[in-house]
């Protein structure tokens, strides 16, 4: 059934269609939930939030073309809430940033999986405003149009709000890729930079020092 | 350095091309533009490490399966069958429709909670004829003669009562004439 149809008849009350709906965006939902989350139980206790509440709100939906932004603007909403709730909003400040740990391993020698824990990882060091627009723009492959729906904002805004988080996400993970360069030409036997905050599997770390 | 900064960047506190990298990166720069990108970028290190920051980013997050488990499913469900229960509960519908039109149960609790509050509001009401009475408007009874000469009195009397007030008049066959 075409995705359109599905949800006129969601609407009409065919409970039926509610469930496809829920088998087709609920492995999204719950990623962009356990990707600003951090956390498997909150991020399905939102998951099933979100899609409690647009089963009760059904009614409010006027446009069947605006269905994704608004399931994401609910679950973008209920995630916020979560976060505003456990006190996590704080994201790693650039200051904190310079904080380095040494990384035993070289990024291109890790295990496939331990790298991609280990990039997504950075976003946890992120503030929420920024997580969410990467989340949404790089998981979810949301345009900017989807994405200014879903967070309130104008499009020159959430262009805005992706190029700096882009440029933060950049200059974290910089250690990273020279920490591999380095570590290719064994030029130097010091530790390697790598920013602090980060958590991945199958890397061990070292005392924090500020670069200079 | 041969190259000219792209004019048409609307965001503050980017370097040259940094806009259009980024618009490049989403797939939405003009290909008019990318040529002067790509020139750009074989000389600005600091701009082709952020893209490569972007590029890996995004490959791993491609790879990576964030899987929901399967017992979600379960928990889901029996959630929205709490809801629609609740919901079937609370017919709002039915909510807009008078008091004394809908048809509710109430329990036995209420219904004694809603009667003992009635008779003690009923004990401390006056009792009727004990306290003030309607003695005094007798007292101010007055009796008015219509003797008007365009007027006839007929065979019956017509009362005409008010709460505490009483008119005793007679009836006339119709409307006084008046010269």
């Amino acid at each position: 059934m075409n995705e359109f149809t599905l949800i006129e008849s969601f609407q009409a009350g065919d409970e039926f269609a509610f469930v496809g709906i829920y088998n087709r965006y609920k492995g999204p939902v719950y990623s962009f939930c356990y990707k600003m989350l951090h956390n498997s139980d909150a991020a399905e206790d939102v998951m099933q939030e979100t899609f409690l509440r647009i089963y009760e709100n059904r009614d409010r939906l006027l446009k069947t073309s605006a269905f994704k932004s608004w399931l994401f603007t609910i679950a973008r909403n209920q995630c916020l809430n979560s976060i505003r709730k456990s006190g996590k909003q704080e994201g790693l400040s650039d200051e904190n940033a310079e904080f380095v740990v040494t990384l035993e391993t070289p990024f291109s020698e890790m295990e496939k999986s331990d790298q991609v824990q280990f990039v997504t990882s950075f976003l946890e060091s992120l503030k929420p405003d920024y997580r969410e627009i990467l989340i949404l723009r790089e998981y979810q492959n949301l345009s900017y149009e989807e994405i200014a729906a879903i967070t309130r904002t104008s499009i020159s805004a959430v262009k805005s709000r992706l190029f700096k988080a882009r440029k933060k996400l950049g200059r974290l993970m910089e250690s990273v890729l020279d920490s591999d360069d380095l570590h290719r030409s064994k030029t130097d036997d010091r530790p390697l930079p790598v920013e602090v905050g980060i958590s991945p599997k199958g890397a061990s770390y070292g005392k924090g020092r500020r670069l200079n | 350095m041969n190259t000219t900064p792209t004019p048409t960047s609307v965001i503050p506190d980017l370097v040259p091309f940094e806009e259009d990298l980024n618009l490049y990166l989403d797939g939405e720069l003009p290909l008019s533009k990318q040529a002067a990108l790509f020139n750009h970028l074989s000389q600005d290190d600091e701009l082709r490490a952020q893209m490569e920051a972007v590029m890996l980013f995004r490959r791993m997050s491609r790879m990576e399966f964030v899987a929901l488990p399967p017992s979600a499913d379960d928990r889901f469900f029996s959630r929205l069958t709490e809801l629609k229960e609740v919901s079937d509960k609370v017919n709002r519908v039915e909510d807009r429709q008078p008091l004394w039109r809908s048809n509710r149960s109430v329990s036995f609790r209420s219904a004694l909670v809603a009667i003992t509050a009635v008779f003690i509001i009923g004990l401390s009401l006056p009792i009727s004829g004990g306290g003030q009475s309607t003695a005094f408007l007798d007292q101010e009874e007055e009796q008015v003669a219509f003797d008007s000469p365009h007027t006839r009195v007929l065979q019956s009397y017509i009362y005409v009562f008010e709460p505490g007030l009483t008119i005793e008049a007679d009836q006339l066959d119709g409307r006084p004439t008046i010269d």
